[in-house]
């Protein structure tokens, strides 16, 4: 569901993000995932997600629009801490309670960053074509301006220049066409 | 995508949007997801048995740039009958740009355009 925006609070160097909300309209649907249930409800929560350890880029690996793995992204592993409380609008049933990641053995997952997905990578894709498309066509151009493919030889400078232009297309183009 | 089933909501408050829509432009749900079943357009990043792996997806809006945070945690919770219970969450906080829909031109059933938007949403 949509909020307020300045329900969310991040920390000015991003390693928290914390989320207030009071007295949020919901419906108690009883049970996961299949619920039926109506209850008209509020809730009130207050959590703190703090970012750990290094992060992350995330490339997507997939062109399958249904596939997990069509994102881009930096994301840190992430523990997250909390307190909330529910109550029926007709008060016959009201609860409270806290949570944490924190969860021995080994704690649960969690992860907080930036991602693009969606048109917002399908956009960087064909940017990246557009890019190494242009470069190409650039240093071609260039190569034949400066008579290096006709018969003057470049220098070495401008050679190994034009050498790594045209190589920095072909790795966008390869980065593009992988599954 | 797997198969899952997830057990152990003892609390289980599933939120519909009847909240106030702050903005006309609505979000798109990612195309795929997991098969609870039906079709849940959710994915369930992690390592291991019953998750769709590290890089999962942990978005539920498509068309989306900005900053996301989600987290699995167990808990616990008194009802006012002095009843405890085991709690299981699965909280995911969106804040960003997107591209959603809105209704394209007037005449028709509510066919939808692209729409260009700024929010935040939570998922409980």
């Amino acid at each position: 569901m949509q909020v307020p925006d300045d329900a969310v609070k991040i920390s000015p160097e991003g390693q928290t993000l914390n989320i207030h909300l009071e007295n949020v309209a919901v419906i108690d649907q009883g049970s996961f995932p299949a619920g039926t249930g109506t209850t008209p409800a509020t809730a009130s929560f207050d959590i703190t997600y703090t970012k750990s350890g290094s992060s992350r880029h995330v490339r997507p690996t997939s062109h399958d629009p249904l596939s997990p793995f069509t994102w881009a992204g930096e994301m840190w592993m992430a523990m997250n801490s909390g307190n909330f409380s529910v109550k029926y609008n007709d008060t016959s049933f009201s609860a409270q309670g806290t949570f944490s990641s924190d969860f021995l053995p080994a704690g649960n997952f969690g992860e907080m960053g930036t991602e693009r997905n969606g048109s917002f990578v399908e956009r960087e894709d064909a940017e990246n074509d557009d890019e190494a498309n242009g470069e190409e066509h650039r240093t071609q151009k260039a190569l034949i301006n400066s008579g290096a493919i006709v018969s003057d030889p470049a220098s070495a400078g401008e050679t190994m220049a034009m050498s790594l232009r045209s190589s920095r297309a072909r790795t966008l183009r390869a980065w593009k066409s992988k599954p | 995508m797997t198969v899952r089933r997830r057990l152990g909501y003892a609390l289980c408050v599933l939120l519909v949007c009847s909240f106030p829509v702050w903005g006309q432009v609505e979000p798109v749900p990612i195309p795929g997801g997991d098969m609870l079943p039906p079709l849940f357009n959710q994915f369930f990043p992690g390592v291991g048995a019953g998750f769709d792996g590290l890089n999962a997806d942990p978005h539920g809006i498509t068309n989306f740039r900005g900053t996301v945070a989600m987290g699995y945690t167990n808990g616990t919770a008194t009802d006012n009958k002095e009843k405890t219970y085991n709690v299981i969450t699965d909280i995911r906080v969106y804040q960003g740009d997107y591209v959603g829909a809105e209704i394209g031109a007037s005449g028709t059933a509510g066919a939808s355009k692209s729409g260009k938007a700024h929010g935040t949403f939570v998922e409980i």
